[in-house]
């Protein structure tokens, strides 16, 4: 990629910044994107300062000659951590680096353009941006994970003391488990274990009288 | 056919929130963000109203036919009875000081998970019904009737507070916040609106003493697998007995403790702690819960299971009681105990047999907190405490928000830090009494609302980050049972790598006991001391 294509990007770094950070905002309501917006507020405003941080530290590497792998991580991760507990659509939470093409053309595509840069340094870009949206993917999918894991975790060690204190007689099964889990969807059509489980005995009875 | 979106469309599209006035825009229940219903065998056990299997993603919640009647009646009844309830209805002039400091809401952008906004749910009705403007005006005055769809809002939301009270600290006209959600969760109980995190304790509590229904027998095991860990460490068998008559003080912890990890090791402190010091003092196998979840369900319910605590210590004719590393428990004492069962006028006003302290923040409840105790302890040099034994744990404190807020309880437990750890104060308006919340307060640290949890405890996960990449911080200590059960997955999802303790483990790994072992090698976790291999250095 040519010094000239990212140094037309830095040249706007501040544009791109601030363009990128409010389609981000455009995300939350109305009246919460005013607070959210109170970026300097590290420890009172954590969700608007760590996203702001992230993508500014995110957009420095981008468009530094050689974007860091380690930075665009850590940065990614963060955003994504924040995403995967706020109630959007897996597409919708890595969504955000992708829309950062049209940014890109919408702020510095006519300085682009009259600069002349070669086709190659366009697709050179997206392809870092692409990247990018690939790592954003497996962050969200890791946090997600996580989130079931520490689930799965704290059924587990309720389950352990209730084993210890002799007040059911089965340590957890996780087969029957994640049966009766997936039977608690109302919309689901799985099937609970005939006998019921440790886990959730009173659901699967319910099930049951319910004939699902 | 269907156009493809571009990126940038999908974040315009579907994530836009709804432009609908808050009025107009119902709760849309998203899984991950509250709670199973409540068991009826245990809303039966407590004789809770309305006691039926149903599920919160159902249509039909099983109301029963004239619940609006219930609900109003519940609420004119309140009025009446509690003056605080009805200037918090009258006064708010919506200035927005208390929206931002919400964790929920920082960690969401949820309006409606502004303090001001939460309240206003429930204003809103009292509105239509208690003022000529909002009889008359109806929304134009924010006055709205109460219907299923403004019912179900309410559970939604007030069960995404946790009743920490950091708005309460930042309204001008002290208007508080928690008190209106516990107020709107009785309203919902009366007609069988309520969550099985709650509830199932408060059974389990009422009827065998703890929030997990663990019978006397199994109260004794965990305590001898404490002692026996103990003395494998130390080399120490400490001394305990249980519900013996006589003795000077009754020690009331929280369950949490007693059962699981982390919270075990902080209770083994305390019992090393009173070994040390020779204290004349029991253990209860019946009233083996401090924590009271009554305060998440009703008045009456909080009032049920304190007395209790005060009905244990009559029988075994104690002087006076201490209290554990327990959270909402000291809302409780501090502040409704003396109305709803004191003054406990059978005991006497605490004073520490050790240095003669006479605790007189505690001469009607009669209830000590033990990190009170304990400083007092260290204050008139009674221990010896080796730091060194923390050497590789450097550690923050967060301030758990009953204590801190409901208490004041904000100095003595770095008192005992300063003299047992290398610590560090986070950012100042994340502490002492702004502190924030572990995010899984008032019952709502189930294993079902974990995105919900994650995102309230994201501001105060936050700060801990900040405190981990500056100074190294590996160890987050707190004086709460929910915080210790509650933080650990906020640090594995946010800041992985610090763990988390209760301050009299670090005590208990610094107390420096007669008799011990001449090189003690591990700490409480059964972890090599790091001191050693230092001195080896």
């Amino acid at each position: 990629m040519s010094k000239q294509f990212k140094g037309i990007l830095r040249e706007h770094e501040k544009e791109l910044l601030s363009a990128w950070f409010e389609q981000m905002m455009q995300a939350y309501p109305e009246e919460s994107r005013n607070y959210f917006k109170r970026v300097n507020s590290d420890f009172t405003n954590p969700v608007g300062a760590n996203l702001y941080n992230s993508l500014k530290e995110l957009l420095q590497t981008l468009i530094s000659d050689a974007p860091d792998a380690d930075i665009v991580n850590e940065n990614v991760h963060m955003i994504l951590r924040i995403k995967a507990v706020q109630e959007v659509l897996p597409s919708q939470a890595v969504s955000f680096v992708l829309a950062f093409k049209q940014i890109v053309e919408d702020v510095c595509g006519k300085a682009l353009e009259s600069a002349g840069v070669a086709t190659k340094d366009w697709l050179d870009f997206y392809s870092d941006i692409d990247t990018v949206a690939l790592y954003a993917f497996d962050s969200y999918s890791e946090s997600r994970e996580l989130i079931y894991k520490m689930r799965l975790d704290q059924i587990r060690q309720t389950n352990d003391i209730l084993v210890r204190a002799d007040l059911i007689d089965k340590a957890l099964d996780m087969q029957d488990f994640m049966q009766c889990s997936s039977s608690l969807d109302a919309d689901s059509t799985a099937a609970c274990p005939s006998s019921g489980c440790a886990s959730c005995a009173s659901q699967c009875q319910v099930n049951i009288e319910k004939g699902v | 056919m269907a156009k493809l979106p571009k990126p940038a469309e999908l974040l315009d599209i579907n994530y836009n929130p709804p432009k609908t006035p808050w009025m107009d825009t119902p709760a849309e229940f998203r899984e991950g963000m509250y709670c199973h219903a409540g068991k009826p065998e245990s809303a039966e056990i407590v004789s809770l109203p309305n006691a039926r299997e149903w599920r919160v993603p159902d249509e039909d919640w099983k109301l029963p036919d004239d619940w609006q009647k219930i609900i109003l009646q519940g609420l004119h009844d309140r009025l009446h009875r509690f003056r605080s309830l009805k200037i918090f209805m009258d006064c708010c002039v919506r200035c927005g000081a208390c929206a931002d400091k919400c964790h929920f809401f920082l960690g969401s952008g949820d309006p409606k998970n502004m303090p001001v906004l939460r309240a206003e749910l429930l204003r809103s009705v009292y509105r239509k019904e208690y003022t000529l403007a909002g009889k008359l005006m109806g929304k134009m005055v924010g006055a709205r009737e109460l219907n299923e769809q403004v019912l179900k809002e309410w559970f939604y939301y007030f069960f995404q507070c946790s009743e920490c009270r950091r708005c309460s600290v930042f309204c001008p006209y002290g208007i508080d916040t928690a008190e209106i959600t516990m107020l709107t969760r009785e309203l919902l109980n009366l007609v069988g609106l309520n969550i099985d995190w709650v509830i199932t304790p408060v059974a389990n509590c009422f009827s065998k003493g703890n929030h997990l229904g663990i019978q006397p027998h199994g109260i004794v095991d965990s305590y001898d697998m404490m002692l026996d860990d103990v003395e494998d460490i130390t080399g120490v068998r400490l001394d305990l007995t249980y519900n013996r008559k006589g003795a000077e003080i009754l020690y009331v912890p929280p369950s949490g403790d007693i059962f699981a990890t982390p919270g075990n090791y902080t209770l083994m402190g305390q019992l090393m702690l009173f070994h040390e010091l020779g204290l004349d003092y029991t253990v209860s196998t019946f009233n083996s819960e401090g924590g009271n979840f009554g305060l998440f369900t009703s008045n009456e319910m909080m009032k049920r299971l304190n007395q209790k605590i005060y009905a244990e210590a009559k029988r075994l004719g104690v002087k006076w009681i201490i209290g554990g590393e327990c959270g909402h428990m000291w809302r409780v004492i501090h502040q409704y105990m003396d109305t709803m069962n004191g003054p406990a006028d059978f005991l006497e006003v605490p004073k520490s047999p050790i240095t003669g302290t006479v605790f007189e923040n505690a001469k009607t409840t009669k209830m000590v907190h033990v990190t009170e105790f304990t400083a007092d302890i260290i204050r008139h040099n009674k221990i010896k405490l080796d730091p060194s034994r923390n050497a590789g744990i450097i550690a923050t404190y967060h301030d758990s928000c009953n204590p801190a807020r409901a208490m004041g309880l904000l100095d003595e437990p770095r008192y005992i830090l300063d003299h047992c750890v290398e610590w560090y104060e986070m950012p100042e308006d994340t502490i002492r009494e702004k502190t924030f919340c572990c995010g899984s307060g008032s019952g709502l640290n189930a294993e079902e609302d974990m995105e919900l949890r994650m995102r309230g405890g994201f501001p105060r996960a936050n700060a801990v980050k900040y405190v981990n990449q500056k100074h190294g911080v590996n160890m987050l200590s707190c004086v709460c049972a929910i915080d210790r059960a509650a933080l650990p997955p906020l640090m594995r999802y946010w800041v992985p790598g610090v763990e988390v303790c209760g301050v009299h483990e670090l005590l208990g790994n610094a107390l420096v006991m007669k008799g011990e072992k001449p090189n003690r090698e591990e700490n409480l976790r059964f972890e090599p001391l790091q001191n050693q291999d230092m001195e080896e250095a």
